[in-house]
């Protein structure tokens, strides 16, 4: 479904279908904020993606607010040290421009994340990894298809100084501060790394083309190496790859989460709206018609307003039904056969053996 | 222009052999309405079962199901061809708590779990190729556009498909009290499927409608 469907039917509640009061920017402004209120509201949106391992990127930026300027992946260069205006690759360099003697290396090189892992330079900084685009929370973090746990950074100081640069089998993963968590480091960082090209076949938001950099390609199909299967994209099903349209995410070695995800925000009137199925997209509109008739312009509205807030809550109220079927056919649940029950005066239930009255 | 099409304009005031607004050129409020309500109806009462072939690929846990005609609403039981039975529903975290390398196990899969909207997954998952699973889903039908595609309704129920369209019509309107009047007669039947409006019994004014 398309935007401009939406924007149709809403200008027809609004009566303005000829954009007379509400302009195509306001809609769709609204639209977004409204999708966003109704996934907070629902929470029902899942998405797996995944993290090759170490990291690729198309271009480095030396600051953050560069990067919606650049397409594809991207990683910060370094860091800008205001205190001293410096942009440093690896903290290193700091101390060789003051006077001290570098710990290693020149001064002289970007390098990449996988470089770290097949250069004698000394590592002296973890390998950062990105979240997907659209990533809000993760549900399951997993590398190589074991389980990470998530462990914040102020608690990985306290456990290991060198948490950084500690090599090991990964077991934890590390959201990097200050970065509203859309990056993370696995702890502890890899000891050797594997690299494989997964080209176009790798979904999601590392979509390198065939041959590029020190990869190779492995043909979409293979499922040799793989342990997931996904449909990832929007194609309907063909005779090919097993009658359906598959791409891969690749887990052997690579980081795989499940997460729930930002919404995407629509900025065209011809954007899809993928986040939802189409039947729930009616339900958005309600609240955006809400919200139309709150904006003030000649048409405002609190009344009608209102009403159609109500209409929204209604559809909440479907959507809670739809998800508590849902779960209703769920037969294996993960809870304790005997709970322990504290009754409303707070009394700690004894064993049944316990004598009633206890004489010392 | 269908039965329920023509019900629906009655009560709006249209005459269905010669409407003014509504002519059949130009019923798609009508209808948007109409195929609103029927979604709303089945994603309630479960009344559309479809099953999904989906072909299990070797080691592959996870599965996105798009589906060609009907709308997905939710996978309520997978069963496996091969054995004749039928998987155990769990969730994501309750696989994840019972076998730490989910991912890796291989065997013929005993549960399913459903992930957001759309997704799927098996445990344990097949290490070869050659099954299938029959996936038993709850849908919601096509929505129609023209007078002569079906409608998969119920037919007791088309009374409340009415009461909605002429309820949303009345609120595009702006009339809040015929539209809340038609709407608590919709409430009754999707009542009877645990639905709840928070809609008012009347509405106070706070400004000019």
């Amino acid at each position: 479904m398309k935007f401009s469907e939406v924007e149709t039917r809403v200008r027809r509640y609004i009566k303005d279908p000829d954009a007379k009061v509400w302009s195509r920017d306001l809609l769709m402004d609204l639209f977004n904020q409204a999708q966003d209120q109704f996934n907070k509201d629902t929470r029902m949106l899942v998405k797996i993606g995944g993290a090759h391992t170490p990291g690729i990127y198309d271009s480095t930026t030396a600051n953050k607010w560069e990067e919606e300027y650049i397409e594809g992946t991207v990683r910060e260069f370094g860091e800008y040290f205001e205190g001293t205006i410096h942009l440093c690759s690896f903290k290193w360099e700091v101390a060789m421009l003051r006077g001290y003697e570098p710990i290693a290396g020149d001064n002289y090189r970007v390098t990449h994340a996988w470089e770290s892992y097949i250069s004698d330079i000394t590592v002296d900084d973890w390998d950062v990894l990105r979240f997907p685009d659209d990533f809000d929370k993760p549900i399951l973090v997993m590398y190589n298809k074991k389980r990470l746990e998530r462990l914040s950074e102020s608690k990985a100081i306290k456990l290991d100084t060198k948490y950084k640069t500690r090599k090991g089998e990964p077991v934890r993963y590390i959201p990097v501060q200050n970065d509203e968590e859309r990056q993370f480091a696995m702890y502890p960082r890899l000891n050797t790394v594997t690299f494989t090209d997964y080209g176009r076949s790798f979904p999601g938001y590392y979509n390198l083309g065939p041959n590029e950099g020190m990869i190779t390609v492995v043909d979409e199909g293979t499922t040799e190496e793989y342990g997931t299967f996904y449909r990832w994209d929007d194609v309907l099903p063909t005779m090919d790859d097993y009658g359906i349209v598959v791409n891969y995410i690749p887990t052997v070695s690579n980081v795989t989460v499940v997460y729930a995800p930002r919404i995407e925000p629509v900025f065209h009137e011809d954007s899809n709206i993928a986040n939802w199925l189409d039947w729930q997209v009616k339900y958005i509109e309600r609240l955006m018609v809400s919200l139309a008739f709150s904006c003030n312009n000649n048409r405002y509205n609190p009344t009608l307003s209102g009403a159609w807030q109500q209409r929204y809550q209604d559809g909440l109220n479907v959507i809670q039904r739809y998800k508590g079927k849902r779960l209703s056919s769920i037969t294996t649940r993960l809870r304790s056969p005997s709970r322990t029950s504290v009754g409303s005066t707070g009394c700690i239930k004894f064993p049944d053996t316990y004598p009633s009255v206890y004489r010392g | 222009m269908n039965s329920i099409e023509n019900r629906i304009l009655r009560a709006i005031g249209e005459d269905p052999s010669s409407p003014d607004v509504f002519t059949s050129s130009n019923l798609t409020p009508i209808r948007d309405s109409v195929n609103d309500a029927m979604e709303e109806l089945c994603t309630l009462s479960d009344s559309i079962v479809n099953v999904y072939k989906l072909p299990l690929i070797a080691d592959t846990n996870l599965y996105k199901m798009e589906w060609a005609g009907n709308q997905l609403c939710y996978v309520a039981s997978v069963l496996l061809p091969e054995t004749q039975k039928q998987l155990r529903a769990t969730t994501l975290s309750a696989v994840e708590k019972y076998d730490r390398r989910w991912m890796s196990t291989v065997g013929t899969p005993t549960m399913f779990f459903p992930l957001g909207v759309d997704l799927l997954g098996l445990y344990p998952m097949y290490s070869d190729e050659g099954y299938y699973a029959d996936i038993r889903c709850v849908v919601l039908p096509n929505r129609y556009e023209t007078s002569t595609e079906p409608i998969q309704i119920r037919g007791d129920w088309e009374d409340a498909v009415v009461n909605y369209a002429v309820a949303e019509y009345f609120l595009g309107v702006g009339d809040l009290e015929k539209s809340i009047r038609w709407f608590s007669e919709y409430s009754k039947y999707a009542g009877k499927f645990g639905f709840r409006t928070t809609m008012p019994d009347r509405w106070v004014t706070k400004g000019e409608i």
